[in-house]
């Protein structure tokens, strides 16, 4: 291998892979949030997500290693225009019917599609690696690339523009910089490609709605809102899911429920603020809404205006943290915890703080005549979890299951609520009293009470339920999905470690890069279930570890990394609730940890293209292990003590 | 460690978590062995199941399609005989049944299993898996009957799942629950063939029956079923004598096309009367049918308005607590002859089977 030898050629390999990592990563984001935005956001789908791009990457790694680079930088764009366009128009031939789950093919596809362009990400690598012989350089330029990618994106495009047009302007920046360093053929096709997305977003958005009119269409940072109308209701949705329809009936009888004890002073979370439009007829409430979406607080101001509501801009577990005055109520108005993200809110840690401030909570989860044994132990979790910061927690049954948990010893029964409404002047639209009481028939009540009972406590270090909210889910397509016990067996893929940990060379970074993006899931989550999930400083904490890889491949030794990785693996084995500063300074030290392995590594093997992929099978196989299995079934420190181990052994 | 020696390690470690799951099958719960009706045995100890047009060949130690129904060494047994997986008392009304004893309560039961895959099934964590997922109640049909008079219940409703598919368990209980004076009522899909069918409305007192579209293409598409073994179930229950509503779920963008509402009224009208009431009911994004809207109300209006049109006399908006058409009018005088608000019943003027205001004979089962 010969040693670069002209600044000119050093800088040209440092411009193109910067460029290189820039588009990669652009396009890693983009396509992350079309996923997430067409297919149910829940830990399957971006765990599928990230192995399968990074599988591709590290495959392209190998694959595409004898192209000419130039090829790789004039495929880019197209093969990245292809990818998001198909995905629009395959999904709706993949549903049975409107309205349907897609079948089951459309996932394998969507992630073979995805390799087109992420396949390019690795062939980059080891393409430019063998033009210009550094591959230290090629890497540490593609992270930085990387990193402005991901401010560019997160900070400044996606907040003001449609995914599609921020597709399409980070490519022509991207197209800039390859002109400017020659590549002016491959540069002028990407930009004449890329432009055309704009005008195809949301003609090809309306396509999936379809008999559904698209009435308006906002991009806001958590993803698509769109307000459809069909045979004169209306339809509220974030990405694919429905929020509501017009009015929102079954958030009737959370709204007016939880108000049957009495009180003034309440705080809303979620729901798009559905419930507003209840609360609102009840008069002299003072009422908190806390939106973290900026365009659903828009909305909700628009459909359910009233005086006497409060916008709280922000993460609602940011809100109860942050809270000083006490109130008589919060009300969660959300899904189920059937995601790493939602699950937050039912965790002892959340119900312990909100209860220092307020005196009663409640919240509806999914109910019905029947209980699935999944169910059961979804309810029972949220039911144990509420006791732990609530003495009195009772429950109303029905399709949704009313909870709610209080201080002080209270009552809900049919002729509480019948003199709450008479009191109130109320009239329900569909929750009538009489309904109430064919719900507290003895029967359902003592079945609903089974189905509550013996649940393991929610803890944010070991989230188990949105687990079972994911064998709920691949029940819809596999009814004998099993309820997956918690078992030594699943520890047996990191037998795919092996050869990093006995035969060292390239393989070794397929253990480091297990390592280190296992911990920056796991970071990221603590950060979430502590703060919230506060978009800004999360998508900083992403940047920041492109950046260090980057900065740790050029200056970082091989030891020095591996001490970094084995303390940022180990503090949250020494600290119980790490403060906010630590997140900040953790994320740099594992981009830089991960960054130095590499660069040291880089140099001593003969094949960089094999390290490279061997680098992605261990992200790839953190990304499904963990988001899957790991987290829920072991916990955090479990999985924290473990990567230490790896690490440990790693340094040996 | 050699690499022949890791690989042995890595095979060894794929069959060992199979093993434990096919552990976990051989504990399953304790279903029912008792033998099913409407079969007949073949060669080579197979057997054809003849409840349902599926008319399943069954091999030994396989189950029908329903997943409930399994051959044994030839012998053909229910596996739910005795098995409700729930137990609850709901308002008739609910079912909904309108014209068949108002207010009162029924005690509702079902085993998991169903012989179709509705992807809208509001039920479908019972009726989409195998009796072995489910937690269930050992309940044989006598002791079914006394709960149901324990719990001063009128009537016992067979329904949520499809009851079809545990009409050996429906049958007996009904039989007990009839000597109780406890009337019988079953909530179907009737994908069913003509003598288990027959039997079955000789044992019901009141049937409802849920067209779920008038076309084949949706039966096909969003049913995996048939519509014409549907249509035929509806008139034998019109030709049976036994109380008959029926219940059209409109799914938004599927099965609302008026113009299909409008041949199904005529069809109804036609085929089993003009008496029969037929509810038109709101649909809510269930199981796999999540992405879509719930029903906009007007269109429940404007297909009660078609229906109507064609004849039909009773015709009612169903899942939209309080509206107007939940209320049932005479159709001659068109005052409110029962005034429903959700699943209360605010006023009752028929009398002796009769209007109370202008005396024409209002069809139902009202004693």
């Amino acid at each position: 291998m010969g040693s670069v030898n002209s600044a000119e050629k050093r800088f040209l390999g440092f411009g193109l892979s910067f460029a290189a990592g820039f588009a990669s990563f652009a396009a890693q984001i983009i396509f992350l949030r079309e996923v997430l935005s067409l297919l149910p956001a829940n830990e399957l789908v971006v765990a599928l997500y990230f192995t399968f791009y990074l599988l591709w990457a590290g495959l392209g790694a190998v694959l595409w290693e004898k192209v000419n680079y130039r090829l790789l930088f004039l495929l880019i764009g197209p093969l990245f225009f292809l990818s998001l366009f198909s995905v629009r128009i395959i999904l709706p031939l993949a549903r049975p019917s409107p309205g349907a789950l897609p079948s089951l093919w459309f996932y394998p596809v969507v992630f073979i599609i995805m390799g087109g362009f992420s396949s390019i990400s690795g062939g980059f690598f080891s393409s430019l690696t063998r033009a210009f012989s550094s591959p230290s350089l090629v890497y540490g330029a593609d992270s930085l690339g990387s990193f402005l990618a991901s401010l560019v994106l997160y900070f400044l495009l996606l907040p003001e523009f449609h995914s599609f047009s921020s597709a399409a302007l980070s490519f022509a920046f991207f197209s800039l910089l390859i002109f400017l360093l020659g590549l002016r053929k491959e540069a002028i096709i990407t930009l004449l490609l890329l432009l055309v997305l704009p005008f195809l977003d949301n003609p090809t958005w309306g396509w999936l709605f379809r008999p559904l009119r698209v009435e308006q269409v906002l991009e806001s940072p958590y993803g698509k809102i769109t307000l459809t109308e069909y045979q004169g209701q209306r339809t509220l949705w974030e990405n694919s899911e429905k929020l509501y329809d017009f009015p929102p009936a079954p958030s009737e009888k959370l709204a007016l429920l939880s108000l049957v004890p009495g009180g003034r002073e309440i705080a809303l979370i979620g729901g798009g603020g559905r419930c507003l439009r209840y609360l609102r007829k009840i008069k002299g409430l003072k009422i908190l809404y806390a939106e973290p979406d900026p365009v659903l607080a828009q909305l909700a101001r628009r459909f359910f205006p009233s005086e006497g509501i409060n916008f709280y801009r922000g993460d609602g577990v940011k809100m109860v943290n942050n809270v000083r005055e006490n109130y008589d109520l919060l009300i969660l108005d959300l899904p189920p915890p059937s995601s790493s993200s939602a699950m937050r809110f039912y965790t002892k840690e959340f119900f312990k703080k909100a209860s220092r401030h307020f005196s009663r909570l409640s919240l509806a989860l999914p109910g019905g005549q029947y209980f699935s044994d999944v169910d059961s132990k979804i309810l029972a979790s949220v039911y144990a979890s509420l006791k732990t910061a609530y003495p009195h927690v009772v429950f109303v049954p029905g399709e949704k299951i009313f909870i709610m948990a209080s201080r002080k010893k209270i009552e809900i029964t049919p002729e509480a609520y019948r003199k709450f409404l008479r009191e109130k002047g109320i009239e329900p639209e569909f929750y009538l009293p009489v309904q109430m009481e064919f719900e507290m028939n003895p029967l359902l009540v003592r079945r609903t009470e089974e189905a509550l009972s013996g649940g393991r406590v929610i803890v944010s270090s070991n989230p188990i339920t949105y687990l079972y909210s994911l064998v709920k889910w691949l029940r819809h397509y596999f009814p004998s999905f099993p309820i997956l016990k918690s078992s030594p067996w699943f520890l047996l893929p990191l037998l795919l470690l092996l050869p990093g940990l006995i035969l060292r060379k390239e393989y070794l970074m397929g253990v480091i890069s297990f390592s280190a993006f296992s911990l920056e899931i796991l970071y990221l989550l603590l950060f979430q279930f502590q703060f919230g999930n506060l978009y800004l400083q999360v998508s900083l904490f992403v940047g920041l570890v492109m950046a260090f890889l980057g900065l740790g491949s050029l200056f970082l030794k091989k030891r020095a990394s591996l001490l970094i990785l084995l303390l940022v693996s180990a503090l949250p084995l020494l600290l119980k609730q790490p403060p906010a500063w630590v997140f900040y300074a953790v994320f740099p030290l594992l981009g830089a940890g991960e960054g130095g392995i590499f660069g040291y590594l880089a140099h001593r093997v003969k094949a960089p293209s094999k390290m490279f992929l061997w680098d992605l099978v261990g992200s790839s196989l953190a990304g499904f292990l963990l988001g899957l299995l790991y987290i829920p079934i072991f916990g955090f420190k479990i999985i924290f003590a473990l990567v230490s181990l790896l690490i440990l052994l790693s340094l040996l | 460690m050699k690499r022949r020696d890791f690989l042995k390690l890595l095979g060894a470690g794929l069959v060992i978590p199979s093993l434990e799951f096919e552990a976990e099958a051989k504990n399953a719960p304790d279903l029912s062995h008792h033998e099913a009706r409407y079969y007949e045995k073949l060669p080579d100890r197979r057997v054809r199941c003849l409840l349902c047009p599926r008319l399943c060949i069954v091999g030994d130690k396989e189950r029908g399609y329903c997943g409930v129904r399994e051959n044994q060494g030839g012998k053909y047994v229910s596996l739910v005989y005795g098995r409700p997986v729930t137990l609850a008392i709901d308002p008739i009304e609910k079912k909904p049944l309108f014209h068949f004893l108002p207010g009162r309560k029924a005690f509702s039961i079902a085993t998991a299993g169903c012989n179709v895959n509705c992807k809208f099934c509001q039920n479908w964590e019972i009726s989409q898996v195998r009796p072995e997922q489910v937690r269930f109640y050992k309940i044989p049909p006598g002791q079914t009957a006394q709960l149901a008079y324990k719990y001063a219940a009128p009537i016992i409703a067979y329904t949520y799942s499809e009851p079809i598919i545990f009409v050996e368990y429906m049958l007996d209980t009904a039989s007990f629950a009839t000597r109780l004076g406890i009337r019988n009522v079953i909530i179907t899909g009737a994908h069913v063939r003509p003598k288990p069918w027959k039997d079955i409305l000789a044992a019901m007192d009141g049937v409802k029956i849920d067209l779920k579209a008038f076309t084949e293409e949706f039966y096909r598409k969003i049913v995996r079923g048939n519509l014409k073994p549907v249509l035929d179930a509806i008139v034998m229950a019109a030709e049976s004598g036994k109380w008959l509503e029926i219940v059209y779920l409109v799914i938004p963008g599927l099965n609302d096309n008026m113009k299909d509402i409008k041949r199904m009224s005529r069809w109804m009208v036609k085929n089993i009367g003009p008496d029969v009431p037929v509810h038109f009911s709101r649909f809510f994004p269930m199981y796999l049918l999540k992405n879509l809207p719930s029903t906009p109300v007007r269109t429940l209006e404007r297909a009660r308005e078609v229906a109507m049109g064609e004849g039909i006399k009773f015709v009612y908006v169903g899942n939209v607590p309080g509206h107007p058409a939940e209320t049932t009018y005479c159709p001659k005088c068109k005052r409110a002859l029962i005034k429903r608000v959700g699943y209360e019943i605010k006023e009752f003027n028929i009398k002796h089977g009769k209007c109370k205001f202008c005396g024409e004979k209002i069809p139902g089962v009202w004693s």
